[in-house]
């Protein structure tokens, strides 16, 4: 690179002192109640889930670092909260060494051979999620009661909400879908813990609150739109609250590197992704479309980026 | 643009509400030496006059070693039509004239003046003759006043060629934006009846309708003692401006006070404002009076690596090691001095270098503070271009100067729109030299335009 010229004691002489590392902190501290939550419902399960996607997030990059003699950059955590970001969306059955794979997929493959951090072009987790779903259906879509007492094979059941309600159609109560109670992802089924996560990242402002609010906007209208007794019946509530789209709305549609970087592009991509989630939905071969939906967003996005460049202050429209 | 819409227009637009501003950073203030009182700076053994003009060599000398000089007289006056006189700020002998690097590390001739201790005025100074808009504009251009804001803009180009025709507002820049400054700050407060009377000879000579003056909400002593000064003055308002950086910088102040938007590139005039910083309006004001030159200036020198902020009266041209011997020098290993704030500020790598009229603050700044982290990979979180008052996009900007791609910086994104304002740099999470990289990037297409008519001359 042609960076010789570029004088480094020139001006600004001070930083804000804000660094990824430091965005990426928050990030983890904003997913500890959603991971609490699941290990308080799911119990050990859940936690191996998680230690084991997470660690191996973390050795995937070192080991390639290392092999490869490049600057380790495991301080900046990157790694760390997309080895915790798959765990959490992933069912707390999930054999550990699928949870590992599912890592070194995401960090290997998806961010690393794309450049590192901020180069890779889909969000890893949903990538490793995506991989997981089709290679391993049979594991992936084995759930379990929340059971804080003992474990007997009588807790573990085969549906969640979603495809309950698409087939059979017995559902858990609004209460118990909004604390967690019923079978689901490790980190989606919680909904007061991604509140909590996402008010955490809205005070420390690592993410906009207009961008997962716009998804979900975009998502619930389309969900009263198809309802299941014809037009406008859908139960929006339901819908929002079941199944990985509020967790993917705070975590994975406010993702920097693979969503748009200006305003205007995030908030066309969080409404083509709350569209498209519910259109898989509805219409889809699966009970669950965010997974999909954001991924194929998120090839849009250097589309939205290049399409959507406002002019400079001032000035009326771009020239080129 | 400035063609359809006239005066009446704009004056419409002006609303008593302040804009919101653009983007824009908020370091910590750091304004302690904004309460601390001017002090005046021992007389030096000896000063050195950077003689910096607009064009190159826009100004001839007009004294030689040997010569004998008297405060207030011009040792260089101006032969191109941007440039204005330097005046000699203590009497005494002429050392020499030589070629040096000033305080902005730009090449120029230097005149060394050994102070003979008396500060004897010179006995052609008098109080100019001003009767109409020439008159005065040459009056302006003979006080050697420039932006002293820090921008160092000859005052007296800014007023244009003719009065009355398009320029209908004049904002006094009395925001002072940059964290730890305060020399401003204490010019309204100590000059306040100079800054306006400057404010209500500009109004009446250059036949302006109305001026605002924008002081930042970090400075309520002074936003209270110019009220009270413009108060007897129906065409002269104080507005109180948001604090944040960079409200001072004039396209982010003239869109503050009344919603015009200059775009890059453009002037001022060019939405009707004449943007002028408050102490350069008490110069103008001082030499109308009392026919005083631009010879000394009020400096803040302050930051954690000195033990206490100061604010000092200093000749121009004074070597900056004389000011730190005064206030007993930096403290602390590897401290750094800045001239200028720590946004926009230049590291002053030259102790000896003689001050400039446009010097207002030297800010004494710890190891730690300065320390550079070194660069790390865009996470594309898009803070640059939110904080970025000109809306430009940073980060694809840095990239394609990465490439050498400048032009296509400036076509696709507007690189040449940059202020510098430092702001996209300050924020970014992974330490990119974002702002740095533009001034890089503008200096090589200048390079490529100017190697360019070159090339095509020779054909």
């Amino acid at each position: 690179m042609m960076t010789t010229g570029i004088a480094k004691t020139a001006s600004p002489q001070i930083h804000s002192g804000r660094s990824t590392t430091a965005v990426m902190r928050d990030v983890l501290i904003a997913l500890l109640p959603l991971a609490a939550a699941g290990c308080v419902l799911y119990g050990w399960r859940a936690l191996l889930v998680l230690v084991v996607s997470t660690g191996s997030a973390v050795l995937t990059e070192y080991i390639y670092e290392k092999l490869l003699h490049q600057t380790v950059t495991g301080a900046d955590l990157s790694a760390a909260v997309t080895g915790l970001l798959l765990g959490l969306s992933v069912t707390p059955l999930l054999p550990w060494w699928l949870a590992m794979l599912g890592s070194v997929f995401a960090v290997l493959l998806v961010k690393l051979l794309f450049g590192g951090i901020g180069r890779n072009f889909m969000n890893p987790a949903l990538a490793a999620r995506a991989f997981l779903l089709i290679s391993f259906p049979r594991q992936m879509i084995q759930f379990m009661n929340p059971q804080a007492g003992a474990e007997s094979l009588d807790l573990i059941s085969g549906a969640t909400p979603l495809p309950a309600a698409k087939w059979s159609g017995t559902v858990p109560s609004l209460l118990d879908s909004f604390l967690g109670n019923k079978a689901g992802s490790i980190g989606e089924v919680c909904i007061l813990a991604i509140i909590l996560g996402f008010a955490y990242l809205i005070v420390r402002r690592v993410i906009h609150w207009e961008v997962p609010l716009i998804y979900l906007a975009v998502f619930a209208l389309f969900a009263w739109f198809w309802g299941s007794d014809g037009w406008f019946t859908g139960n929006v509530l339901y819908q929002l609250l079941n199944g990985g789209v509020i967790f993917a709305a705070v975590f994975m549609v406010t993702d920097y590197t693979s969503t748009p970087m200006r305003r205007s592009g995030q908030w066309i991509f969080a409404a083509g992704a709350g569209f498209l989630t519910i259109l898989i939905r509805r219409f889809g071969a699966y009970p669950e479309g965010v997974t999909f939906a954001i991924l194929l967003m998120n090839l849009l996005t250097p589309l939205l980026d290049r399409a959507l460049v406002p002019a400079s202050f001032g000035r009326k429209k771009h020239a080129k | 643009m400035a063609k359809h819409i006239t005066s009446a227009t704009w004056s419409k637009r002006l609303s008593k509400a302040v804009r919101r501003p653009v983007g824009g950073v908020h370091p910590d203030d750091q304004k302690a030496a904004q309460a601390v009182a001017t002090e005046t700076l021992p007389l030096p053994a000896q000063v050195k006059l950077a003689v910096t003009s607009v064009t190159p060599a826009g100004c001839r000398l007009l004294v030689r070693p040997g010569d004998l000089v008297a405060v207030g007289q011009p040792v260089a006056s101006p032969v191109d039509l941007m440039s204005v006189p330097v005046h000699a700020s203590v009497s005494g002998r002429v050392l020499s004239v030589d070629e040096a690097t000033n305080l902005n590390g730009q090449r120029c001739p230097v005149v060394v003046i050994a102070s003979d201790g008396r500060q004897t005025q010179w006995e052609q100074l008098q109080v100019p003759a001003v009767t109409d808009f020439a008159s005065f504009r040459q009056a302006v251009r003979a006080s050697g006043v420039v932006g002293l804001g820090g921008a160092g803009f000859p005052a007296f180009f800014k007023l244009g060629s003719a009065p009355g025709q398009s320029i209908d507002l004049l904002v006094a820049n009395g925001s002072e934006c940059e964290p730890y400054s305060a020399s401003d700050a204490r010019d309204m407060l100590e000059n306040g009846a100079e800054i306006i009377a400057g404010i209500r000879a500009v109004l009446d000579y250059a036949q302006i309708g109305q001026a605002i003056i924008g002081i930042e909400g970090n400075k309520p002593d002074a936003i209270r003692h110019l009220s009270e000064l413009a108060a007897a003055d129906e065409r002269i308002r104080v507005r109180v401006l948001p604090r944040r950086y960079p409200q001072g910088g004039e396209k982010q102040l003239v869109y503050a006070v009344s919603g015009r938007r200059i775009a890059g590139g453009a002037l001022p005039s060019a939405a009707g404002a004449l943007v002028m910083n408050v102490s350069s309006l008490a110069a103008i004001a001082v030499y109308l009076k009392t026919g005083q030159p631009l010879t000394q200036r009020r400096i803040t020198v302050t930051g954690p690596a000195f033990d206490r902020p100061r604010n000092l009266m200093v000749p121009v041209g004074t070597p900056v090691s004389q000011i730190l011997t005064y206030v007993g020098g930096l403290h602390g290993a590897a401290a750094s001095l800045i001239q200028g704030g720590p946004m926009m500020g230049r590291l002053v790598e030259d102790y000896e270098a003689g001050t400039l009229k446009q010097t207002n603050l030297l800010l004494g700044l710890t190891a730690a503070q300065t320390q550079k982290q070194a660069e790390q990979a865009c996470i594309r979180c898009g803070l640059c271009a939110e904080v970025c008052p000109m809306s430009l996009q940073p980060s694809e900007m840095n990239q394609l100067v990465l490439l050498g791609r400048y032009q296509e910086a400036a076509d696709r994104y507007y690189m040449k729109d940059c202020i510098e304002c430092g702001c996209c740099s300050y924020i970014c999470p992974a330490y990119r030299l974002l702002t740095q990289s533009f001034v890089y990037g503008k200096q090589q297409l200048k390079l490529a335009q100017r190697q360019a008519t070159q090339g095509g001359q020779a054909q």
